[in-house]
């Protein structure tokens, strides 16, 4: 959360650059936001699978109780 | 190697050092980290990564049973040292400075492959550094063991993703956007270029392009920005709640890496102006070629070398000549753009040609700390070839680069264990005409020529191209084996 509270700061803040600042950082933030929506997109992806598996079961019984 | 006592080829990891000794190589490990290299090296997580030939092989050794000559130049002493590896040597070691667009896309690529070949074993590359990787014929290897890590587990981004884009990403995206050599940055720049490097390269309205605005621009704007900030949790990556999802967002940033690396493959450009010199009938007509094929098929075929160097090999036609007589070839040329085309067919063909963006009159120097960490490609070459190509290049060197001819020749020496093939241009020929844009070669005669050779060489054998002014020689120092 922290890293993500710095992307937003980063994001809006502007002035000039410094001598001793990581010229990456730019780049890191980027590389951050992208893992962020990874992770985001990892629950979605759990939760399909949750669905599929549920419809699944649900399939798999009814085609055992018939006779 | 000409050094009596060890060399010190690395420094910058305090974790181990490696170091040469006449031709064995040693890897020198902190005793700190001598617990995980030596569980990793022992079990067989990374036995197939050797056996699949991506590392370089390795043997663990006794400390006491090094030589003494060694410890004088190594940074760890001898009771810190932990732990001792050897490795063979690659047989002609190249760094990033001498690589073609394609040769440093191919190891972006090899270092993604390893990435995830370790991330399935739960370990990780700490860096991503294109020195890292080795090329021996124009196949990839991973030479710094002590890269390889136990990937924290709940880790969901790279540390080392930000060298990788300093180094693969962005050089191949100021070639693709600037016309930029990489081989060129690398020489100014160690660790690769940021992306506010490139951004000061574009003009205000390319800055907008698509595929530069999020590679380039807003990393740049984004970056000005942060000097109110300063917050160590930026080093400190995405931590996951569980390895599950750590897994899943480090595979997918390994995805974007690659894509956005794909998405630079080197690709054929405008030719350069050597790219269409064999076919364009300039130099030599069709049977004259054919008649200096036939003389250099006859050199391999009488000589059977084991190792050419092929000197201004242009678009590689008898350095693949010479691979496929079974000689190990390095080619060097100065123009990337040939060294390229080398590069794609040595590959496609599955051919033993390391081709090298080396110009012969200004070879790679040493680079580095103390110029020590990149050994010379002087001293890499050095009596290390059976034979030397010098075809069609000498009077690039004599004229253009205004070398004396007794200098190439004695360099040329320098060079080989058995022969040299030397394509000598007459001050008549038209392409010499050319170079010398009104200046007065006129004493570089023939007869010249093989008095200088003679001080150096016995001349074997004298061929002139029918209806030309260019003579083929087959030179053998007179100090050979």
């Amino acid at each position: 959360m922290h890293a993500l509270t710095v992307v937003l700061v980063a994001g809006i803040a502007c002035s000039n650059a410094w001598g001793y600042i990581d010229p990456g950082t730019g780049s890191l933030l980027l590389q951050l936001q992208l893992a962020f929506a990874a992770g985001i997109l990892f629950y979605f992806k759990k939760i399909k699978a949750t669905v599929v598996a549920f419809f699944a079961r649900k399939k798999q019984s009814a085609g055992e109780s018939q006779p | 190697m000409k050094e009596t006592g060890g060399s010190a080829l690395s420094l910058r990891d305090p974790q181990g050092q490696l170091l040469a000794l006449g031709d064995r190589l040693f890897r020198l490990i902190h005793q700190t980290a001598t617990p995980l290299t030596r569980s990793l090296l022992s079990g067989t997580r990374l036995d197939t990564l050797r056996d699949q030939g991506l590392l370089v092989p390795w043997s663990i050794l006794d400390a006491d049973t090094l030589p003494d000559t060694l410890w004088p130049r190594a940074r760890i002493a001898r009771e810190e040292t932990g732990l001792v590896l050897e490795h063979p040597r690659v047989w002609f070691p190249s760094y990033p400075t001498e690589w073609a667009p394609e040769m440093l896309y191919a190891a972006g690529k090899f270092t993604l492959q390893l990435m995830r070949e370790l991330h399935g074993q739960k370990l990780w590359l700490k860096d991503a550094s294109p020195y890292n990787v080795l090329f021996d014929g124009s196949r990839p290897k991973f030479c710094d063991h002590l890269s390889i890590e136990e990937r924290p587990a709940l880790q969901g981004t790279w540390a080392a993703a930000g060298q990788f884009l300093r180094c693969f990403v962005n050089p191949l995206l100021a070639y693709r956007h600037c016309e930029t050599p990489p081989h060129g940055l690398f020489w100014l720049h160690r660790d690769g270029i940021e992306a506010d490097a490139i951004y000061a390269m574009l003009g205000t309205l390319r800055r907008w392009h698509p595929s530069l605005f999020f590679s380039v621009t807003l990393p740049t704007w984004l970056n000005r920005g942060l000097n109110q900030v300063d917050s160590p949790q930026l080093y400190r990556g995405l931590v996951c709640n569980s390895a599950e999802k750590a897994d899943f967002v480090l595979g997918h940033v390994l995805d974007r890496l690659e894509a956005r690396l794909d998405r630079l493959a080197p690709r054929p450009k405008k030719p350069s102006v050597w790219m269409r010199y064999m076919e364009s009938g300039y130099s030599f007509t069709d049977s004259q070629l054919q008649e200096k094929e036939a003389i250099v098929q006859c050199v391999l075929d009488t000589h059977r070398p084991a190792s050419v160097l092929d000197v201004g090999c242009n678009t590689g036609h008898f350095s693949r000549m010479a691979a496929a007589a079974g000689a190990r070839v390095v080619a060097v040329d100065y123009d990337p753009q040939v060294v390229g085309q080398v590069w794609r067919t040595a590959t496609e063909h599955r051919q033993d040609i390391l081709p090298l963006v080396v110009n012969f009159a200004r070879p790679t120097p040493g680079l580095g700390w103390r110029n020590s960490e990149n050994t010379p490609f002087l001293e890499r070459a050095e009596k290390k070839f059976d034979g030397l190509f010098l075809l069609a290049t000498l009077h690039h060197l004599t004229i253009t680069e205004g070398i004396p001819l007794n200098e190439v020749l004695e360099l040329a020496e320098r060079l080989v264990q058995r022969w040299c093939l030397v394509e000598y241009i007459s001050p008549q020929d038209k392409a010499f005409r050319g170079l010398c844009r009104g200046r007065d070669f006129s004493y570089l005669t023939q007869e010249y020529f093989e008095t200088q050779a003679r001080r150096r060489f016995h001349i074997r054998s004298r061929q002139t191209l029918q209806g030309s002014e260019r003579t083929l020689y087959l030179l053998e120092p007179l100090t050979s084996r």
